[in-house]
């Protein structure tokens, strides 16, 4: 491995990969079907890793991984839907003490959802914002400061206490009162193509905003020594598995991936879609049982893209994905 | 949602039968009233928390101070409760005080946020190495659930986490009143028959697994799928939806968040949700504390006007405990920009129903609001209330996951003269 290290000219990304693509590192601990006192025993001795539950970003990552959602996966136009959104906008004519005229001010037209957290990702979300993949732009981030008006501007808002921000926002929200400018809320319905695609939780802030699926899955938010990942089952966890939109659009089949081609067409394999989805999602082939009870589950469905979608939407859902090795 | 303690899964008939059962059997109170999760008698059975995030000031609300430099712009108004004033900014809600009880000698020692609103939602200073719980997760830790519906709700923001009493005791959160939560039902385009199909074939898969294991956290995974799926199938479901309430009804309570806030607190409780806790903010008026004021006044006075009507008309009121915080006041001095600072010497708290002696005001703050003159409440003190007032022994040992011993409130004392 040295030598192979050397000669990559000390690639680390290269090395790493050769490590995880290696047979002796893919080989299970202990064999799967192994008994529990055996396995305890193993673990006891340090021979087996113990057995744990995917963290929370592991957890994310994987369901955005397994369901083929870091890119999109259905054709332009195959998840167009129309929203409803409540608008406030001026009324027409009318004008404010500054002279503005309202009729042009389109650019003001502001979401009524107050709740920050929760307006991000909502456009066509449905209220899933809690699932978000909340990237952050490195790229604004990372660049120069020096000159930009705006990044000047900010950093002096962070100069400003807690306490002058909440004083500018009070005197701002009075002075929004005060102006006889007239605004009415209307709806407006957007067709937009909804076609989802997540992003890896590393590219997120750290923490997540409250009530995330990353915290809700245990992510500390790190104000507090004691706060500790917690790994312990709740019901808010289970709803959001079971309906949140990351699972759902995970298990969904688009006609983009490799396994649209073995559900439909003249090349139907269902033998071999299932062992992609177990191969897929929880990383081995399926035994001749789970195979048999597969090919039931897609021959009982509407059509074999449902089936498929309620078989891996189960497969996320089970322990043998979320419970490690 | 069940609450974190085995064996309190007491549904409300269970704990009839088991009371019928009782007397025949010739058990004593103090029996029955363990079998109820219950210390001593008490009157509450659930609680609503408003939170009021910023620190309010407590001169232009609870306190008012005619007369003095310190008294601010507004009038204090008579209120049906005789004696006993409030601002002016509350003027439906002066009609039910002879409900309501004031404690207006709160005294304070975190003039900083962080740390006011870590001791007022929770008893307990902030402590390094760990999560203390709020009050709602410790009564959702200490008494059974009463139905289908989590036994602690959170609207319109966080409640503070459950800490070292487990996820069980964390709050169900709710972002917007009255909006859908999708979380709730089945994924958009999963019609029921093909969802409850997926349901059997997941526990079914999960089955194979846990049914050879011994690994408890498989069986915690399950026990929470099976209370979603409760949770999702539960007729108190309605409660969440407003589609069927009186446009009336919406109007009474003001028709904003924070008055769909108190009309979803209080149909939860009448489906047996134990805590709900009503949060808002923009208290920290720095700067034009009065405007802010009068804004909040026509926010909050109808809502918590209606909420209170409602519940003592439908006997709900004796039973539910309305409490109303923040983590402190503000300054008697009004500063250079019509603001009043954070002040923590001392400050003013709002309890109604479950038990509370209606139409009185319980300590006094000296003539300026500035510091309390007689009958000083330690912040705890409102924690132990509360606690007694549903009949939780606040001085029962919890052990953290590390094995540390720690009392549900900090050496908190209830305010006796609270209670009927």
């Amino acid at each position: 491995m040295a030598t192979e290290f050397v000669a990559g000219d000390y690639d680390l990304r290269g090395l790493v990969k050769l490590i995880v693509t290696s047979d002796a590192y893919q080989r299970a601990h202990a064999p799967v079907d192994i008994e529990e006192p055996r396995r305890l025993q193993m673990e006891e001795y340090l021979f087996a890793t113990p057995v744990r539950r995917m963290i929370a970003e592991s957890l994310y990552d994987s369901i955005v991984t397994a369901g083929h959602l870091f890119e999109v996966k259905h054709s332009p136009g195959r998840n167009e839907r129309t929203i409803y959104e409540t608008v406030r906008v001026p009324k027409a004519g009318a004008e404010d003490s500054k002279g503005n005229v309202g009729g042009d001010a389109a650019t003001d037209v502001a979401m009524t959802g107050t709740n920050a957290m929760m307006s991000q990702g909502m456009s066509g979300g449905g209220g899933y914002g809690l699932e978000a993949a909340i990237e952050l732009d490195f790229a604004a981030l990372l660049k120069e400061q020096e000159g930009d008006d705006e990044a000047v501007a900010l950093d002096n808002m962070k100069a400003m206490s807690k306490e002058e921000i909440e004083a500018q926002r009070l005197m701002a929200m009075r002075n929004a009162r005060r102006s006889s400018m007239e605004y009415e809320e209307t709806k407006v319905a957007r067709v937009i193509d909804d076609n989802p695609s997540f992003s890896s939780s590393l590219r997120m802030q750290s923490p997540a905003p409250d009530g995330h699926f990353l915290r809700i899955f245990g992510q500390p938010n790190r104000t507090e020594l004691g706060d500790l990942r917690d790994d312990t089952a709740s019901m808010r966890q289970a709803l959001m598995m079971l309906n949140g939109r990351i699972t759902n659009e995970a298990s969904r089949v688009g006609d983009l991936e490799p396994m649209y081609r073995l559900l439909t067409g003249a090349s139907v394999d269902f033998d071999s879609a299932v062992k992609l989805a177990y191969l897929e999602i929880l990383t081995r082939r399926p035994s001749v049982t789970e195979l048999a009870e597969a090919k039931e589950m897609l021959a009982e469905a509407e059509s074999p893209l449902i089936g498929m979608a309620d078989l891996r939407w189960v497969l996320l859902n089970c322990h043998e994905f979320r419970f490690l090795p | 949602m069940k609450t974190g303690c085995a064996g309190y899964h007491l549904s409300r008939r269970a704990m009839m039968l088991r009371g019928g059962a009782a007397t025949l059997l010739g058990m004593n109170v103090n029996h029955l009233l363990a079998a109820a999760g219950k210390d001593h008698q008490a009157k509450a059975e659930h609680v609503i928390l408003f939170w009021n995030g910023g620190g309010m000031t407590h001169i232009d609300t609870w306190d008012p101070k005619p007369g003095r430099p310190t008294a601010g712009e507004f009038r204090p108004i008579k209120t049906s409760a005789a004696g006993v004033e409030i601002s002016e900014i509350f003027p439906l809600l002066s009609k039910q005080m002879h409900h309501a009880a004031l404690i207006r000698s709160i005294a304070g020692t975190q003039g900083d946020h962080g740390r006011a609103t870590h001791q007022l939602q929770t008893s307990f200073l902030p402590f390094p190495n760990l999560v203390h719980p709020g009050i709602g997760s410790v009564v959702t830790h200490e008494l059974p659930n009463l139905g289908d519906l989590p036994a602690y709700i959170s609207i319109s923001g966080q409640a503070p986490k459950a800490g070292y009493l487990g996820q069980r005791c964390e709050a169900y959160f709710v972002a917007n009143p009255g909006d859908r939560d999708p979380y709730l039902a089945f994924p958009e385009g999963i019609g029921e028959l093909r969802g409850n199909k997926r349901l059997e074939a997941l526990s079914r898969f999960n089955q194979r697994l846990s049914g050879k294991s011994t690994d408890s956290r498989l069986k915690a995974t399950e026990t929470s799928i099976d209370d979603a799926v409760r949770l999702m199938r539960s007729p108190a479901l309605d409660a969440f939806e407003f589609s069927g309430v009186p446009t009336q009804t919406m109007q009474r309570y003001g028709n904003t968040p924070f008055g769909r806030g108190a009309l979803l607190a209080k149909r939860l409780v009448e489906k047996g949700v134990r805590f709900v806790q009503v949060n808002r903010g923009g208290f920290d008026t720095h700067a034009n504390n009065f405007d802010a004021l009068r804004d909040h006044g026509e926010v909050m006075d109808p809502a918590l006007a209606a909420l209170i009507e409602d519940l003592a008309d439908s006997g709900m009121l004796e039973k539910t405990l309305v409490v109303m915080l923040s983590e402190f006041g503000r300054t008697p001095n009004v500063n250079k920009d019509g603001g009043r600072d954070h002040w923590a010497s001392v400050f003013s708290c709002f309890m109604a129903g479950g038990g509370v002696k209606g139409g009185q005001v319980i300590g006094s703050s000296d003539e300026d609001g500035a510091y309390p003159k007689d009958r000083p409440v330690n912040v705890p003190d409102l924690h132990a209330s509360i606690c007694h007032a549903l009949g939780i022994d606040h001085e029962k040992e919890v052990m953290t996951p590390l094995e540390r011993p720690l009392k549900l409130v900090d050496e908190g004392v209830s305010i006796s003269e609270l209670f009927a």
